[in-house]
């Protein structure tokens, strides 16, 4: 997990954090960037090296070491740009690439900094002429991929080309043969010729729509594919924060179809003098939880319930 | 609550369609051995009302078990064992089974359903036939067929319960009665008692069953309908006074007259079903029991003519007699 050294926030606490690294290769989250650095230079946090702001870029690799060999590659790769045939031999040619390892790996554990960069400078005014030259050339690989490329795009194009003129072709082996049977129709029937002619008409018709239709739906289908993805996307969340979906609760006291006449209340059972006509609870009987009311109304109830179904 | 219940749902039926659910039953017993029977012995077959006849004398016949049975059981253990028992008869039919025993063991289930706890070997000492381990055993044994028969649907409403409730309802809201309500339970016990050999706790809901009881032993004491309108109308809340009656709801009005008639209705019902089993009548169930021993003597014979004609018909489908048994789902395992 990514998570800033100096203010300890991580890709869980915030969702769009963004790794910043400098040159000496220890990150810093974008706000702390924007903190320390808000005066355009700055010392790092961790070694104390001066550090300008401009010379701050996203962090690709989790791993700042990486990142930094690939930086100071990409880098050192203008000035070290020399093809094989800028070499009389392929010893030769294997000593440079050798060298060039050993280069980077000094930079990226900074071993002897200052030497390494006087060398480089050194080969760069040596080698000006072809550094120059070769920054418009491609080598061998380079060259190989763009041919990869380029063929690629033409066998798709080609693919495309070859189904439309299908579709095509189709599409006019039908409307000629439906000509002719309508002409041979038109000219064998005894039907009149204005309604053959419209029977055709409306059929047209009718395909235009089911075709027009079937675009709609495809269009239709499409939107809300990604609809649906943008929504989880949205919804997608790292946060603590409880989302509130939904409509609320809302309780509603459940209905007891008696279909009978209504049941009068407890407070009602015991008023109107019903418990006069049951006997009485005994203690025990009360002790667990038995009233007379309860009897009461259990007996009211099975007296009620469907009374009126007929 | 016996609106949501399987009595409801499962065991509630219209008239028309009770006889029709019996005379399928019927129909596919004999439809069983048609192609082995011979004329002679499909004489032996009993019809649908003669089956009820036998259920009815049966019936008669467990009541009177029922009333001397030692130690005294509540009433609804008697109601719960009917229910089951004409329920059962929906299903199988009087040739097929042993139609005392079955009641026996409806009898046995009811009190275990109704909390009436009494062992086997006492619920035998009341029976006066056979052996008693014989009929132990037969009962033990018919009980899980019995619940399976009843698809596990043992809980039954019965009208005792509503009619305490009705008759609590009566003794608050009708003050102004110049007779003692008590009186009428003698009455009302005996309609329950007739109602228990009719079909009527297949056909209505036992609030009304019990309204019935009421305005039945009501009618005994020589009173009119007219204290059960005023009751009902006490319960449904019509004021009597006539210019406020003007505001009461109509369909309020059309419930108490439905109800009324319904009460009548389910009445009339029970005296026109309901037929005292006279000598007469007990000397045809002796009759009527010899000829089903006829017939359960025949099935045996009847059931290894289908097989054999199984056998000569190539062994297709499945062997006559054959139980599928379903899967079921046990702790045992």
């Amino acid at each position: 997990m990514r998570e800033c050294r100096k203010c300890k926030s991580n890709e869980y606490t915030n969702k769009q954090l963004v790794m910043m690294i400098n040159e000496c290769g220890h990150p810093l989250c974008k706000n702390c960037v924007d903190n320390i650095y808000a005066l355009n230079s700055g010392n790092c946090h961790v070694c104390n090296r001066l550090l300008r702001k401009n010379g701050f870029r996203e962090q690709i690799y989790d791993d700042p070491l990486i990142d930094k060999e690939t930086f100071l590659r990409r880098k050192l790769r203008k000035i070290y740009n020399l093809k094989q045939d800028d070499f009389e031999t392929l010893r030769e040619f294997g000593d440079y690439q050798e060298r060039f390892e050993t280069l980077v790996y000094n930079l990226v554990f900074e071993t002897d900094v200052v030497e390494t960069n006087a060398e480089i400078q050194a080969f760069e005014e040596k080698h000006k002429e072809q550094i120059d030259r070769n920054k418009r050339r491609l080598d061998e690989d380079q060259k190989w991929i763009e041919d990869q490329l380029r063929e690629e795009r033409a066998m798709k194009s080609r693919l495309v080309e070859h189904m439309e003129t299908d579709a095509r072709e189709k599409e006019n082996t039908t409307a000629v043969t439906d000509t002719r049977a309508i002409m041979d129709e038109l000219r064998d029937s005894n039907v009149a010729a204005e309604v053959i002619l419209d029977r055709e008409r409306k059929k047209q018709i009718e395909k235009e729509l089911e075709e027009k239709d079937e675009q709609e739906k495809r269009k239709r289908r499409n939107k809300e594919m990604l609809q649906t993805r943008k929504r989880a996307a949205e919804n997608m969340s790292f946060n603590t924060v409880i989302r509130i979906a939904g409509r609320a609760y809302v309780h509603q006291p459940l209905e007891l179809v008696i279909n009978g006449p209504p049941m009068p209340n407890p407070a009602e059972i015991e008023s109107m003098g019903y418990l006069a006509h049951i006997r009485a609870a005994s203690q025990d009987l009360i002790a667990g939880g038995y009233t007379s009311a309860l009897g009461c109304s259990r007996a009211l109830f099975e007296a009620r319930i469907d009374l009126f179904a007929f | 609550m016996y609106s949501t219940s399987t009595q409801k749902r499962e065991w509630t039926y219209t008239p028309e369609k009770l006889a029709a659910v019996r005379l399928e039953t019927n129909i596919k017993f004999r439809e069983k051995y048609e192609s082995v029977i011979t004329p002679e012995e499909l004489e032996l077959f009993v019809t649908p009302e003669e089956e009820l006849r036998m259920q009815r004398s049966i019936e008669d016949a467990a009541l009177k078990f029922a009333d001397k049975f030692r130690p005294h059981i509540w009433p609804s253990v008697k109601w719960t064992a009917l229910a089951f028992f004409k329920r059962a008869f929906l299903v199988w039919v009087p040739s097929d089974t042993s139609i005392r025993m079955v009641m026996m063991g409806c009898f046995y289930l009811a009190m275990k359903i109704d909390e009436f706890y009494i062992t086997i070997d006492d619920f035998v000492k009341n029976m006066n036939v056979g052996d008693p381990r014989q009929n132990a055993e037969r009962i033990l044994k018919l009980e899980p067929e019995l619940m399976k028969v009843l698809n596990y649907n043992l809980t039954v409403h019965c009208p005792y319960r509503p009619f305490e409730g009705h008759l609590m309802d009566m003794k608050t809201r009708m003050l102004l009665l110049n007779f003692d309500l008590e009186s009428i339970r003698r009455d009302s016990m005996r309609f329950f008692q007739n109602a228990l050999q009719t079909d009527v706790l297949l056909v209505y809901p036992p609030s009304q069953i019990a309204l019935a009881a009421i305005n039945f032993g009501l009618h005994a004491q020589g009173k009119s309908d007219e204290i059960l309108r005023e009751f009902l109308r006490k319960m449904i809340g019509i004021e009597e006074d006539s210019w406020s009656a003007r505001d009461v709801r109509p369909e309020d009005l059309e419930k108490l007259e439905k109800t009324v008639t319904r009460v009548n209705h389910i009445m009339r019902e029970v005296e026109k079903q309901f037929v005292a089993v006279t000598e007469q009548e007990r000397e045809n169930h002796k009759f009527f029991q010899s000829r089903l021993s006829q017939i359960q003597n025949l099935l045996p014979i009847l059931n290894e003519r289908r097989k054999e004609a199984w056998r000569a018909g190539g062994c297709i489908g499945q062997e006559p007699g054959l139980v599928t048994e379903a899967p079921v789902d046990s702790d045992d395992e």
